[in-house]
């Protein structure tokens, strides 16, 4: 089985197969001597040429966590063909922004028509006694929002609609 | 050394009024000296660590604090339907209530913290000035309450710039206002005393000299009922962010055996100069001179304890309820020496990577650092909630070693073992910091997180590793999925054996 792993902007091909009763895997081309073991079904123990290696694995979808020692890797599986790297988005297409976790509104930053600038915070959620501004990743024009402050939400829910400056 | 000549239990059954590893902690303590707990627990909290730690345990309803943890008359049913004799308070919540504590003692209950009159004292910050000063105990220079502005340009002419306007009533940097130069006095002013009116209902104002990234370090005390008041030395709380302690370490570096036994002299007098009984804490700042200054005192157990029970050999929380219990001390300020040198990386569910984002879920796996000199106070195991309600504390990581150079060894050795699966946490942050050549050196400062910490060393390996991980979990969940279309390959055999181990 073949996989295209993106990490950090970039993408690493993996090969799984076996020969006789051994596991091969292959990396970019390179052949590694590779032992895996999962305990229970989130812990995998791997030996890659004899080097020992510890994840907490996490599974949502296509995108797969590796929480090591001391380390947190987001990775996310492309089926079949090679795909380019994840997540760039030109400042020309629409942004919803939503809200990363279930909280409160505690404040609306911006109003419908107002332009802003990548790295701008539009609004402000509390949970778990901090106040977390959710910024924009591309400038643009406030096309709607959608929450007003004191508002309870859920992890996902649309917050404020980014688009295109319109002059 | 034996604390206290009789050991044996106080009370039958204690209530703590508290969650999350406080609770457990708190349980833990009540459980070796043959006491009962009860645990209060809210809706999010039915499947948390605390409710299956205690030998009973009673719903309070509601899901924020304020309508459950904080409700006083919740909190006394269920120590009445229970029939606790005792109340624990933990910290946070009505921890520091003089009111609550109060209501605790007139319903005939033991509170096991200091008299709610000394929680009053030491909570009115101008009132613990005037207190601390009357028994020598050096405070920031400052004014008294500030009637008006012809007040406020005395101080100012007094104290200089920068200086800091405070509400007498405060907390949680409310009622504060940083001012740094003339122009910014007046609009100080009428704001400090406008945020000091809405959240403490109480405009009293005063001014203190603001000294930029300060040290904090505190002094544990413990006074028993009977007069006698100790303190056990020093906790160094420097690793701040935004006023959130990350990592505490006791002994400070800073602080020599003659300072100790000076600042050790002056948290006591403090203790007596409010009336204290049991277990509290005198905080203070240096300045970059290494000038100390008397901060607040802090009525309750703190969450940092652990380091000086991990020096010192001594059990506070035990030693809270013994005091509360009218037990006398029975050892004297020359039986406690610091042994060795500890330190706490305080766990927090929050990305580090992602401007602190808060991270509630429910823990899916967990792999817990053991070994030589390491500690680990939870209030999570696998399963566990981490409510969005609650502060997002899920554990302290403790070591101990016999100098400070073989317990940040240890602290790292143990941040590697440690795995949380569910949330995201700020193991990674804990690592960066005992890597700063700052924190290193033991010369560093509440300045040192906001100053910024280098990056991560890359570990290129780890990261290979993880893609190799990925691709073997894709194999592993396709095969779960759509078993018919295996070979029979190796790793898809192994995809299965781990498919089948699952719950359900």
């Amino acid at each position: 089985m073949r996989f295209h792993v993106a990490i950090d902007g970039e993408t690493r091909e993996v090969e799984l197969r076996h020969r006789g009763a051994a596991q091969v895997v292959t990396l970019d081309g390179e052949e590694l001597a590779v032992d895996a073991a999962w305990l229970g079904d989130r812990s995998l123990s791997l030996l890659i040429n004899g080097r020992s290696y510890d994840f907490v694995v996490e599974t949502a979808g296509r995108r797969v966590t590796l929480v090591g020692a001391g380390t947190r890797h987001e990775t996310e599986l492309a089926a079949g063909a090679a795909t380019a790297g994840a997540g760039h988005r030109p400042a020309t297409q629409a942004e919803t922004i939503v809200s990363p976790m279930p909280g409160k509104v505690v404040g609306v930053l911006v109003q419908p028509g107002e332009r802003v600038r990548a790295g701008q915070g539009v609004v402000v959620v509390e949970a778990m006694k901090m106040e977390n501004e959710l910024a924009t990743r591309a400038d643009g024009e406030i096309r709607a929002v959608y929450v007003k402050p004191g508002q309870v939400v859920e992890g996902g829910q649309k917050l404020v609609e980014v688009g295109p400056c319109s002059s | 050394m034996r604390l206290f000549a009789d050991q044996s239990p106080p009370f039958a059954k204690v209530l703590v009024a508290n969650r999350g590893e406080i609770a457990v902690r708190v349980m833990r303590a009540l459980r070796d000296l043959g006491v009962g707990s009860v645990a209060v627990y809210s809706e999010p909290d039915r499947s948390s660590l605390h409710v299956r730690v205690a030998d009973e345990a009673v719903a309070l309803g509601g899901r924020a604090a304020a309508e459950s943890y904080l409700v006083v008359a919740k909190i006394h049913d269920a120590a009445h339907q229970s029939g606790a004799e005792a109340i624990h308070p933990g910290y946070g919540f009505l921890s520091e209530s003089a009111t609550f504590a109060q209501a605790v003692l007139d319903a005939g209950l033991v509170w096991i913290g200091p008299p709610p009159e000394a929680i009053r004292l030491a909570g009115n910050k101008l009132g613990a000035r005037r207190v601390m000063t009357q028994a020598g105990v050096a405070v920031v220079p400052g004014s008294d309450l500030l009637k008006d502005e012809a007040d406020l340009a005395a101080a100012i002419a007094k104290v200089g710039f920068p200086a800091m306007l405070k509400a007498a009533a405060g907390g949680g940097g409310k009622g504060m206002r940083l001012v740094r130069d003339a122009s910014e006095l007046a609009s100080a002013w009428r704001s400090a005393r406008s945020e000091a009116r809405s959240f403490f209902a109480d405009d009293t104002v005063y001014l203190e000299r603001y000294i930029e990234s300060p040290r904090h370090i505190e002094v544990q005390v413990l006074a028993d009922a009977h007069g006698r008041i100790l303190h056990l030395g020093e906790r160094e709380c420097s690793v701040q962010r935004r006023h959130q302690k990350v990592i505490e370490e006791a002994p400070s570096p800073l602080v020599d055996a003659k300072m100790r036994d000076e600042l050790g002299r002056r948290a006591v007098e403090a203790a007596r100069a409010v009336g204290y009984v049991n277990a509290g804490t005198v905080e203070c700042i240096a300045d970059a001179s290494g000038q100390f200054y008397f901060l607040e005192m802090n009525t309750r157990i703190q969450v940092e304890h652990p380091v000086t029970e991990m020096v010192t050999g001594i059990d506070l929380v035990r030693a809270q309820v013994l005091i509360a219990a009218g037990r006398p001390l029975a050892i004297a300020q020359a039986d406690i020496a610091p042994r060795g040198h500890a330190l706490e990386c305080r766990i927090y569910a929050e990305d580090p990577e992602r401007g602190y984002m808060p991270s509630p879920g429910t823990i899916t796996a967990l792999r817990v650092p053991e070994g030589p000199g390491v500690r680990h106070d939870a209030g999570i195991t696998v399963g566990s909630p981490v409510p969005l309600e609650y502060d997002p504390i899920l554990a302290k990581l403790v070591v101990w070693g016999a100098d400070r150079e073989e317990a940040i060894q240890r602290m790292r050795r143990a941040l590697g073992e440690y795995r949380v699966g569910g949330v995201t946490t700020n193991l990674s942050l804990h690592l960066r910091v005992l890597d700063d050549p700052r924190f290193l050196s033991g010369r560093y400062d509440t300045g040192l997180l906001a100053s910024g910490l280098e990056p991560a060393a890359r570990d290129d390996n780890a990261k290979l590793a993880a893609v190799v991980a990925a691709a073997i979990a894709a194999a592993q969940k396709r095969d779960a999925i759509a078993p018919a279309s295996a070979s029979g390959s190796a790793w898809l055999a192994a995809g299965r054996r781990a498919a089948m181990r699952r719950p359900r």
